[in-house]
C-alpha cells in the first residue's frame, strides 16, 4: 500500500475514533441512568465458578501425565509426596461482535453537512466498542478477526477495522461467532427483507442476537427531489429517469415506511432490537439507544 | 442595399433567417433541459414508482424567449445593419465639388474621394449637374470648367490623384472666376470644398471665389488623417534632430520616424510626441557617424504622402575632419587656432584631434592644418592626391616662409593693415565670385582683416581665388591637386589677424568647404542645373522622373518650391546629389482659419453611418455565456453558493465598462510625514546638538550643561557656531535635525520601542552621529565582567555593526585637534567606534561613539568658568575632554574629510613623478 493511502487511512481511523469517543464521552444523561448498565456492562469480568483461564486461585489438583512438567506447582508439591497442579478460576468476559456494512450504498451522503452513512455507522460502533472495552468486555469485528480482545489494544484494533474494513456481507451470511454471542449489526438494511431474514436466521441458529443499527440518510427518508431527475445507484449500473420526481414522492414514502415496518417486524421476530438513526442527527442519540439495547441485552 | 428608413442592411438576405425563429421555438420547446443527476441508494424502492419518465418537461418560456432573442440578434448582426442619419433637406442647386489634391490630401484621400462620390451620387439621384475641380496642378493644361453630369464627374474623380506638390488654390480661384465670368458656372450652386485642412496664402482667395458661387461648405479631414510633414532634420552633436509638422490639432499625438539607408534598410527609429495644441514635434536620434552617413532618407511611419518622406542629399553626410593637433596647443584653449575651427565645424562634421599618424589612421576626408602645425610631410601630399581636402590657415610661420602645399605662391612677410605704423584701414571681405563655392553666402561687412599673407601676383589666377578682400587681394585660395583640394585661408584661424573667425560667416564658409570632401571629386555647385534623378510621388514612393520635370538652375535650387516642373525628389548635378523636399525650410503648417469668407465648416468624421453588427454579435455572445449558466443552473450543476457568486461576478462584468476604473493609487513611496512642533522647526533652522533625555533629572541637567559648555567652547575655538543644545526624547521627537546626539545610558535603561529604534536607525542611516556614554568608567565591566545592562538593551534595539576601539589613525584623532586619548571625567577605558564603517552608506564615518568617560560632566562649565565637577586628571584632562568634544563635533559635521590626509604621502609621491 502506498504511503499516501496509508496516511489517509490513518487520518480516517483517527478521525472516526475521535468522533466515536466524543460520542461516547458526551453521555452524561446516560451515565446517570445507566448505573445498572455500568455495573453489568462495565464490570466485564464474570467468575465462571469453574477452573479455567483467570487470575483468581481456584484449586489444586493432582498432576496428570498429560499436564507436562511446566504445569506442576512445585511449592505445593513439595509439601507432600504428590505432584499438584494449580488451577485458576475461569474468568471470561462477555464478547460483543460488531459488524459495519461496507456496501456501496453505505458510502452515500446526500449533503456535505453530514457524513456518509458508513462513517456514522463506524462512529457509533467505535463509541460502543470504547465503552465496552472500558468495562473490560471483549469486542471483535465480525468477519475481520476471530479473536476478541479488550483493553486499549482491543479498542484500537476494533476501531481500525470498523473504520477501514471492507464490511463484507459474507461475514453476516456465515457468522463466525460463538454461541450466545451478542451482535451489533450496523447497516442501512436496504437489501430486501428476505435477504436479511435469512441472515438473521443464521444468527438465530447460533442463538446469537443483539442490535440492528439502521443508518438512514435524510434524503432517503424525505425524498426531497423534484423536476426532471435521473436517479443512479451509488454502485453504478442501474439508473432511473423521472420526468417529475415530485410525483413519485408519496409513492416512495409509502414504500419506505413499509420497508421500515417489515424490518422492525423481522427484528422483533428474531429477538433483535432495531435502532434507527438518521445521519443528520448527532451520533450520541444512536449511541444512547445502542447502549440501552445492549445493557438490557447483557 | 436594403433600407428601412435610416436603417439599412448590408446583407439583407440574411434577414430571411428570422423566418426560422418559429421553428426554433418549437425545437427549443421540444428539447427538455438536461436532467439533474442524483445518487440514490434506495433505488430499488423507486422501481415502478408512478411517473411517466419520458414526458419531456418544457424549458421555461422565458428561457425559450431568451434563446430566441440570441438567435435574432445573431441573424440581424449577420445582415450587417447600418444606421444612416437621414439627410435634412432636398437640394436643387447644381453641385460644385472642389477637392484639394496637393500632397497634404494624400492621407485623407480615400475619405475625400468617398465623400466626393457620395456628393456625386446624391446629385445624380436628384438630377443635378456636377462640377468637380481639383486644386493641385498636374503639369498638364487644365480643361475649361463647365458643369457636367454625374458620370463625367465620376470619371474625373477616378483619374484624380493627390500630387506630390502643394495645391495651387490661387490658380483654382482664377479658373473659377474665369468660368463665372464666362458664364460656365453661375450662382447659386451647392459648393463643397473637400479641403486638406492646411492653410495657405491663397486659401482665402479660393474661399472668396467659391462663396461667390453659392453656399460654401468646407470639409476638413478628421483629426487622425490630418496631414503631417517631415521638416528638415537638424544636425546635432551626436546624431540628428528630426521634426514633424502638423496643422493644428488640439490633442496629443505620437508619430514615429524611421531613418532609412540608401538600400532601404532602417537605420534608426524614434518616436515623436505632439503635445496638445502643438504644431511641431521634435526628437533626437543618436547615431554614430558611420551610421548617420548612411542615412539617405527619413520616413514618417504610417503615413503615405510626399511629405512623409524626407530625402537627404549628400550634403547631409558629415565628413570626418581631422584637426592636426600639437601638444603645445593644449595649454590655452581659447587662444588656440583650432578652437575656432572646432567651434565652427562642430555641428557639421565629425572632428577628430590627433597627430598626423592618428588622423590618417582614422581615415579622415578633411585635414585642417593651422600655422603652428604646418608640415609638408609626404603623407599629406599623398593624402591630398588621393582625394583628401587640406584646409590650411596662414600665420607668422607661413608668412616667413612658404612651402609646397600651397595653392598659390606666397610673398614673404605678409601684410599688415591698420597698425600703428601704417595708414591702411583694415580691409573687409568682398562679395564672393560666382565660381567660388562660397557663392551665395552674404559677405559679412563686420569682419575686418588686419593681417594676411599675400600671394605672388602671377600665381593667384581667378579660378584659384575663392574669396577676396575689397581691395582684391585673395583671402581664400584653393587649388585642385590630383583628386584632392588644398584650400588656404590667408589669415589665421584665431582672431589674431582678423575678425573672420569670430563672424558668422566663418562656419558657413567652412561648411561649404566640407562639401568638397564628399566623394572627393564632388563638383562645386556654382553653375549648371540640377536634374531630377528620382522623384517622389504623392504616396511617398520613389519613382522615375515625370515628364513635367525640368532641370533646376543651381543658383535657384535652394529657393525652389516643389511644383510640377520641379517635383520633389533626388536631383543630381554631376556627381553631387541634392534633395528637393515638399516641406521647405520656411514651410509652416497651419490649420485652415475659421474665418474664411462665407465658409461653413464640417468634418469628414461626423456621425455618418454607424455599423453596429459587432455590438449585436458581442451582445449575443454575452447572452450565450449567460445561457450556459442558466442551463447549468436548471440542471442543478451549479452549487447554490457558486450560483450567487457567479451572478454577482456576471453583474460586475457587465457593469465593468460602465464603472470608471478607480484612480490607481501610486505606490506610497514618499517618506512618511513627520509632525513637528513649531518649536522643533525653529530649532532645526540652526546648528545645534541634542542630548537624549533619560528621565533622570540630574543626568539630563548634566547633559545639558555639558553640551552647553561644549557648544560655547566650539564657538570660541572654531568656525562652528552651535546654538544651545536641545533635549530630545527618542520616543517622541524627530532626531534628524541634529548633527550629533549625546546619549547618556543608565544602567536601568530599557530597550527602545520599535518606533524609537526605527527612528534611531533612520537617524544613523541618514548620517547622524550618536555618542553613547555610560558615565561609569566601565566599572560594571571591571567588577562583574558583564556588559552594561542598559547599553545592551539600547544597542540591541539598534542595528549596531561590529565595533572596535578608536584606532590611532582614526579621523577622530585629528578631526580638529591631534589626540590619542579621549578622556572625560574619567579616562583609561576604551572608546568604541564602528570597526568597518566603509560598508555603510555614510561615506566611511562611524555612526556611533560608545564610551564610559562621562564626557558631559567634563564639558560642563561651572559657576566660575572652571569645571563643574571634580575631574580625575584635573584641568589638563578637562582640556583634553573638551578637545575630544570639538573633534566629535567636527567629525559629525565634516565626516571623513580629514581622512584624506591619509593619502597625502601617496598624492605627494604621485605629484613628484
Amino acid at each position: 500500500m502506498s504511503q499516501g493511502a496509508n496516511r489517509q487511512d490513518e487520518a480516517r481511523v483517527v478521525a472516526l475514533r475521535h468522533a466515536g469517543e466524543d460520542a461516547a464521552a458526551s453521555l452524561p444523561a446516560l451515565l446517570a441512568e445507566a448505573d445498572r448498565i455500568a455495573a453489568t456492562v462495565a464490570q466485564g469480568v464474570h467468575g465462571r465458578r469453574r477452573s479455567g483461564i483467570g487470575e483468581t486461585f481456584w484449586q489444586y489438583r493432582h498432576h496428570r501425565p498429560e499436564d507436562g512438567r511446566q504445569a506442576i506447582d512445585w511449592r505445593q508439591s513439595a509439601r507432600s509426596d504428590q505432584l499438584f497442579v494449580r488451577q485458576n478460576e475461569w474468568e471470561a468476559a462477555s464478547t460483543v461482535w460488531l459488524w459495519r456494512d461496507g456496501s456501496a450504498s453505505m458510502r452515500y451522503a446526500s449533503s456535505r453537512n453530514h457524513g456518509a452513512k458508513i462513517d456514522r455507522a463506524a462512529v457509533c460502533q467505535i463509541a460502543v466498542a470504547a465503552l465496552l472495552t472500558q468495562g473490560g468486555e471483549r469486542v471483535s469485528v465480525l468477519g475481520e478477526s476471530a479473536i476478541a480482545r479488550t483493553g486499549a489494544l482491543g479498542l484500537e484494533r476494533a476501531s481500525r477495522r470498523l473504520a477501514l474494513g471492507p464490511g463484507d456481507a459474507s461475514a453476516v451470511e456465515a457468522p463466525n461467532i460463538s454461541r450466545f454471542g451478542r451482535v451489533v449489526l450496523a447497516s442501512d438494511f436496504l437489501d430486501p427483507i428476505e435477504t436479511w431474514a435469512s441472515r438473521l436466521s443464521r444468527f438465530a441458529a447460533m442463538e446469537a442476537h443483539g442490535v440492528l443499527l439502521r443508518v438512514v440518510d435524510p434524503a432517503e427518508e424525505d425524498f426531497p427531489y423534484a423536476g426532471r431527475t435521473r436517479f443512479e445507484h451509488p454502485g453504478g449500473g442501474e439508473s432511473l429517469l423521472f420526468g417529475r420526481a415530485e410525483e413519485a414522492r408519496s409513492a416512495y414514502r409509502k414504500r419506505w415506511a413499509e420497508h421500515g415496518e417489515r424490518l422492525a417486524d423481522l427484528a422483533r421476530q428474531y429477538g433483535w432490537t432495531l435502532v434507527t438513526h438518521r445521519t443528520d442527527r448527532p451520533a450520541t442519540s444512536a449511541v444512547l439507544a445502542l447502549f440501552r439495547a445492549l445493557a438490557r441485552d447483557v | 442595399m436594403f433600407a428601412l428608413g435610416p436603417l439599412s442592411f448590408g446583407a439583407p438576405l440574411a434577414l430571411a433567417g428570422l423566418l426560422t425563429l418559429p421553428l426554433l421555438w418549437l425545437l427549443l420547446r421540444a428539447t427538455p433541459p438536461a436532467p439533474k443527476r442524483a445518487i440514490f441508494p434506495p433505488l430499488r424502492l423507486l422501481l415502478g414508482a408512478p411517473d411517466d419518465a419520458e414526458t419531456p418537461q418544457h424549458a421555461p418560456w422565458w428561457l425559450i424567449l431568451f434563446r430566441l432573442l440570441i438567435a435574432a440578434l445573431v441573424i440581424i448582426a449577420l445582415a450587417r445593419p447600418v444606421w444612416t442619419p437621414p439627410s435634412v433637406e432636398e437640394e436643387t442647386r447644381p453641385a460644385l465639388i472642389v477637392m484639394d489634391s496637393g500632397w497634404a490630401s494624400a492621407a485623407a484621400w480615400n475619405d475625400m474621394r468617398q465623400e466626393a462620390e457620395r456628393l456625386i451620387n446624391e446629385a445624380e439621384r436628384e438630377g443635378r449637374p456636377v462640377t468637380l475641380i481639383t486644386t493641385a496642378p498636374t503639369g498638364q493644361a487644365m480643361p475649361a470648367l463647365r458643369p457636367g453630369n454625374a458620370d463625367s464627374a465620376r470619371r474625373q474623380l477616378e483619374t484624380a490623384e493627390p500630387q506630390p506638390w502643394p495645391a495651387d488654390r490661387g490658380a483654382t480661384a482664377e479658373r473659377l472666376n474665369a468660368a463665372r465670368a464666362e458664364g460656365a458656372l453661375s450662382a447659386p450652386m451647392a459648393v463643397t470644398w473637400l479641403s486638406d485642412g492646411v492653410d495657405s496664402r491663397d486659401a482665402a482667395e479660393l474661399s472668396r471665389a467659391l462663396d461667390a458661387l453659392g453656399d460654401l461648405t468646407v470639409i476638413e479631414p478628421d483629426a487622425g488623417r490630418a496631414p503631417l510633414g517631415l521638416a528638415a532634420p537638424e544636425p546635432a552633436a551626436d546624431g540628428l534632430t528630426v521634426s514633424v509638422l502638423r496643422a493644428g490639432g488640439d490633442f496629443p499625438r505620437t508619430v514615429a520616424v524611421t531613418a532609412l539607408g540608401s538600400d532601404g534598410r532602417a537605420i534608426a527609429r524614434t518616436d515623436l510626441q505632439f503635445a496638445a495644441g502643438e504644431g511641431v514635434a521634435s526628437a533626437d536620434i543618436s547615431l554614430p557617424l558611420d551610421l548617420r552617413n548612411r542615412i539617405a532618407s527619413l520616413r514618417l511611419n504610417g503615413s503615405s504622402s510626399a511629405a512623409s518622406i524626407r530625402l537627404l542629399g549628400d550634403q547631409w553626410q558629415r565628413p570626418r575632419v581631422g584637426l592636426i593637433t600639437l601638444e603645445s596647443d593644449e595649454g590655452q584653449p581659447l587662444l588656440s587656432d583650432l578652437h575656432y575651427v572646432r567651434s565652427a565645424l562642430g555641428p557639421h562634421a565629425q572632428l577628430i584631434d590627433g597627430d598626423l599618424d592618428a588622423l590618417l589612421a582614422e581615415d579622415v576626408s578633411v585635414l585642417v592644418m593651422t600655422d603652428s602645425a604646418r608640415s609638408d610631410d609626404q603623407r599629406i601630399v599623398d593624402f591630398v592626391n588621393e582625394g583628401g581636402v587640406l584646409i590650411r590657415f596662414a600665420g607668422p610661420r607661413l608668412a616667413a616662409q612658404g612651402d609646397d602645399l600651397l595653392p598659390v605662391i606666397l610673398r614673404e612677410g605678409g601684410r599688415l593693415f591698420g597698425g600703428s605704423l601704417n595708414w591702411d584701414e583694415p580691409q573687409r571681405i568682398a562679395s564672393f565670385p560666382d565660381t567660388s563655392p562660397f557663392a551665395g553666402l552674404p559677405a559679412d561687412n563686420s569682419a575686418t582683416i588686419d593681417r594676411q599673407v599675400l600671394a605672388q601676383p602671377g600665381s593667384a589666377t581667378p579660378d584659384r581665388v575663392w574669396a577676396r578682400l575689397e581691395d582684391g587681394t585673395p583671402l581664400v585660395t584653393a587649388e585642385r591637386r590630383a583628386r584632392g583640394w588644398i584650400v588656404l585661408f590667408h589669415v589665421t584661424a584665431s582672431p589674431d589677424w582678423s575678425d573672420l573667425p569670430l563672424s558668422g560667416l566663418f562656419p558657413r564658409m567652412l561648411q561649404r568647404l566640407m562639401g568638397l570632401s564628399q566623394g572627393g571629386n564632388a563638383a562645386v555647385p556654382g553653375n549648371g542645373a540640377w536634374v531630377l534623378d528620382q522623384a517622389l510621388d504623392a504616396r511617398g514612393q520613389l519613382v522615375s522622373a515625370p515628364v513635367s520635370a525640368r532641370p533646376v538652375p543651381a543658383a535657384a535650387f535652394d529657393t525652389t518650391i516643389v511644383s510640377p516642373v520641379a517635383p520633389p525628389g533626388l536631383y543630381r548635378l554631376g556627381s553631387a546629389a541634392s534633395a528637393l523636399n515638399v516641406i521647405g525650410t520656411d514651410t509652416r503648417m497651419e490649420p485652415l482659419p475659421r474665418d474664411l469668407p462665407g465658409a461653413r465648416f464640417a468634418s469628414l468624421d461626423g456621425p455618418r453611418a454607424q455599423h453596429f453588427d459587432a455590438w449585436l454579435l458581442a451582445a449575443a455572445l454575452v447572452m450565450l455565456a449567460l445561457d450556459v449558466l442558466i442551463a447549468l443552473g436548471l440542471a442543478g450543476r451549479l452549487p447554490a453558493r457558486f450560483g450567487a457568486a457567479t451572478a454577482a461576478a456576471l453583474l460586475a462584468l457587465g457593469l465593468l465598462p460602465l464603472a470608471a476604473a478607480p484612480p490607481v493609487q501610486a505606490q506610497d513611496t514618499t517618506p512618511e510625514r513627520v509632525e513637528l512642533s513649531d518649536e522643533m522647526l525653529q530649532a532645526a533652522l540652526t546648528l545645534r546638538f541634542g542630548y537624549v533625555t533619560t528621565g533622570d533629572n540630574a543626568i539630563d541637567t548634566r547633559s545639558e550643561d555639558g553640551l552647553t559648555g561644549l557648544s560655547q567652547e566650539i564657538f570660541r575655538r572654531s568656525a562652528m557656531e552651535p546654538e544651545p543644545p536641545l533635549a530630545v526624547n527618542v520616543n517622541t521627537d524627530e532626531l534628524i535635525f541634529f548633527p550629533m546626539l549625546y546619549w547618556p545610558v543608565t544602567r536601568d535603561a530599557g530597550p527602545l520601542s520599535p518606533e524609537a529604534s526605527r527612528r534611531v536607525a533612520n537617524y544613523l542611516a541618514a548620517g547622524g552621529l550618536i555618542v553613547f556614554d555610560t558615565q561609569d568608567a566601565d566599572i560594571a565591566m571591571l567588577r562583574a565582567g558583564a556588559p552594561h545592562p542598559g547599553l545592551v538593551n539600547v544597542l540591541d534595539s539598534i542595528d549596531v555593526p561590529a565595533l572596535s576601539q578608536i584606532p590611532t589613525d582614526h579621523v577622530l584623532t585629528r578631526a580638529f585637534y591631534l589626540l590619542q586619548e579621549f578622556p572625560g571625567r574619567f579616562t583609561g577605558s576604551p572608546v568604541w567606534v564602528e570597526a568597518n564603517p566603509d560598508g555603510a552608506s555614510r561615506d566611511g564615518t562611524s555612526g556611533v561613539i560608545i564610551g564610559s568617560h562621562d564626557w558631559a560632566t567634563a564639558w560642563a562649565r561651572g559657576a566660575g568658568g572652571g569645571a563643574a565637577a571634580p575631574i580625575e586628571g584635573g584641568a589638563r584632562q578637562r582640556e583634553l575632554a573638551i578637545r575630544f568634544g570639538v573633534n566629535i563635533a567636527m567629525y559629525a559635521l565634516t565626516g571623513n574629510y580629514k581622512a584624506d590626509q591619509v593619502h597625502v604621502p601617496d598624492i605627494l609621491e604621485r605629484l613628484g613623478q
